[in-house]
């Protein structure tokens, strides 16, 4: 990963070169972020798409962004995006009367509390993830978070589909093993 | 115990989101990137970026049609015959001083030479022995047939209806036998030289046809095209190194000027295609003998395990479970990836009675199918696979039941 510094320098000897520099080293940042966001209610094209449309605004964008800030500007602009994308994307909601029950479902679902546990579990099972090693824990990324075709899949770690899918029976099956063994049950995920 | 489920990957936090895209970001490839810097250049008003190859392209285009227009003038000129010659020399002809046609006989023609020596000294001389092909394809009686009837002679005998032709109609009667012996070499199409000969100042029509200095997939500029330029494209879409201009246009292999996965998967397949040639040539026998050396091979080319006297190869497993546990399938599906296997599936009761009609009754009633990679190819328990598409998940919930994979590679089946 390049320091933003040298990306700076490399953009104002070639502005091509530079930019294509960044969106290689920013692209799966960017992507994890809209992805996430979209990931209900779009597809990988739309994510392509919104990505597409963060990268235009970061390049003209990007003489004004302060040095050092880079990082921060990129997220920030690919969540305000992915965000527009978003509710391009989502049905137009139905108005809300007060006066019924439904008012309930404005309430925040998670407490703060839970959404605390949530995350020291997500922690939990991508340290476990991680120690599946390679390409296991890519194919499961893969899979669980980007929701990837199994072509794209095999595409990324340079197998056959058959082989990928193989190997994702077992590394789940591991990842189970592993969980146990650290006093964990896992739920759902026999893809 | 606490439960995680995956569904935690679903909508994740900054901090997971942050770790996720460092640990397996998602690729990006060139035309994406080409996408987004084209949108940016035509937002901020720059125009379009040049693409890649884009001038190879107008060169192609610029000579494919200077090569049109000289194969209709070509075909003009090669068509003239009687009437049609007295134009000829407004084609040839150039507006300047240097006036002196082409198509004449021998004797004409070292006037033009001369003529061409004295007003232009650096000017090509014309090629003599292209010029009296025309007349020099005239059956021999051509002469006689040129005295009697006027209207009918070669398009030399033409040519003085022009004052400023410099070929006399007394000479064009005399061409044939003075023609210089067929042992010069001689164009095939002498009219496709004459337009270029009085435009010396202008690029000469005749282009070479367009051909490539290098070797389309030839990425690392070895002359061969081999797994190396594989893994150097592979290494430039996944920007561990870049190519230069250069390897991009080589690397360009369907040519839409985007060096992309399509033309990795196409070097792939150029590859992979030069290679299979001696592969199955080779003497598979002694390889996998060598390799293997638990497998025969009838002379039907049908491998057979041999350690069953039945000629097939059972795989049990228990209870369900993964065939590819066994090491010697895996072996031989290694061995021999191209090899067409058919694979059949048993099912035995625990008291290990057989019998074809209880175990297809047992299958239809379970609905057990063998869950391969390629869909459609297989019945009921049976598939004729090649070794790619071969991916056995047995159904967990059998137990009770012993399942059992027969299976045989066919080889070189095309």
């Amino acid at each position: 990963m390049r320091p933003e510094s040298e990306l700076r320098s490399l953009i104002s000897r070639s502005q091509k070169d530079g930019f294509q520099a960044l969106f290689q080293q920013y692209y799966g940042y960017v992507y994890a972020v809209v992805w996430n966001c979209i990931r209900s209610v779009g597809s990988h094209e739309d994510a392509e798409e919104c990505v597409n449309d963060i990268f235009i605004e970061v390049f003209r964008q990007f003489d004004e962004i302060e040095p050092g800030k880079l990082h921060g500007y990129i997220g920030t602009v690919a969540k305000r995006r992915a965000i527009n994308c978003f509710h391009r994307l989502t049905v137009k909601p139905q108005p809300i009367s007060i006066e019924e029950q439904s008012l309930q479902t404005l309430a925040a679902k998670d407490s703060v509390e839970q959404d605390y546990d949530k995350a020291a579990l997500r922690q939990v099972l991508l340290d476990q993830i991680r120690m599946l090693g390679e390409p296991d824990a890519t194919i499961i990324m893969m899979k669980y978070f980007y929701d990837a075709a199994p072509d794209r899949i095999a595409k990324t770690v340079g197998m056959k589909q058959p082989a990928v899918r193989k190997r994702l029976s077992r590394a789940m099956k591991r990842l189970r093993d592993l969980l146990e063994k650290n006093g964990y049950t896992m739920n759902g995920g026999d893809g | 115990m606490q439960e995680i489920s995956m569904d935690l990957l679903t909508d994740v936090d900054d901090a997971a989101l942050e770790r996720i895209a460092r640990e397996y970001p998602m690729q990006a490839d060139e035309a994406l990137f080409e996408r987004a810097y084209q949108g940016y250049l035509e937002e901020s008003g720059c125009g379009k970026a040049p693409k890649p190859g884009a001038k190879r392209h107008w060169i192609q285009v610029i000579s494919v049609a200077a090569c049109c227009l000289l194969i209709v003038g070509a075909a003009c000129l090669w068509r003239i015959p009687p009437h049609p010659l007295p134009t000829l020399p407004e084609i040839t002809e150039p507006p300047s001083e240097t006036g002196t046609v082409s198509i004449t006989t021998e004797a004409s023609a070292e006037t033009e030479t001369h003529d061409a020596a004295s007003t232009s000294p650096t000017e090509q001389p014309t090629p003599d022995p292209t010029e009296p092909t025309i007349s020099q394809t005239e059956p021999p009686t051509q002469p006689d047939t040129q005295a009697t009837v006027p209207a009918e002679t070669s398009p030399v005998t033409q040519a003085p209806v022009v004052p400023t032709e410099t070929v006399p109609a007394p000479k064009s009667t005399e061409p044939v036998p003075t023609e210089p012996p067929p042992t010069e070499p001689e164009p095939s199409n002498p009219s496709l030289i004459v337009p270029s000969e009085p435009h010396p100042t202008e690029p000469p029509l005749i282009e070479p046809p367009p051909t490539k200095p290098y070797l389309t997939g030839d990425i690392n500029g070895d002359r061969e095209i081999s797994i190396r330029d594989i893994v150097t494209l592979h290494d430039h879409l996944t920007s561990v190194s870049l190519l230069d201009d250069e390897q991009l246009q080589r690397a360009d292999i369907n040519e839409d000027h985007c060096v992309d996965a399509n033309d990795l998967a196409l070097l792939k397949q150029t590859v992979l295609r030069t290679i299979e040639e001696p592969r199955i040539e080779k003497p598979y026998r002694e390889v996998l003998q060598q390799t293997l050396g638990k497998w025969d091979i009838t002379d039907d080319g049908i491998l057979y395990a041999k350690e069953d006297c039945d000629g097939v190869f059972d795989l049990t497993i228990p209870n369900g479970g993964f065939c590819d546990r066994s090491e010697l399938l895996q072996a031989m599906l290694q061995a021999y990836p191209d090899g067409i296997f058919a694979v059949e599936l048993k099912v035995y009761p625990a008291d290990d009675s057989y019998s074809y009609e209880a175990e297809q009754a047992y299958l239809q009633e379970q609905g057990i199918t063998m869950q391969v990679a390629y869909q459609g190819a297989y019945e009921l328990g049976y598939a004729i696979l090649r070794a790619d598409q071969i991916e056995f998940f047995l159904p967990y919930q059998h137990a009770g039941y012993n399942m059992s994979l027969a299976i045989g590679a066919y080889l070189n089946i095309p």
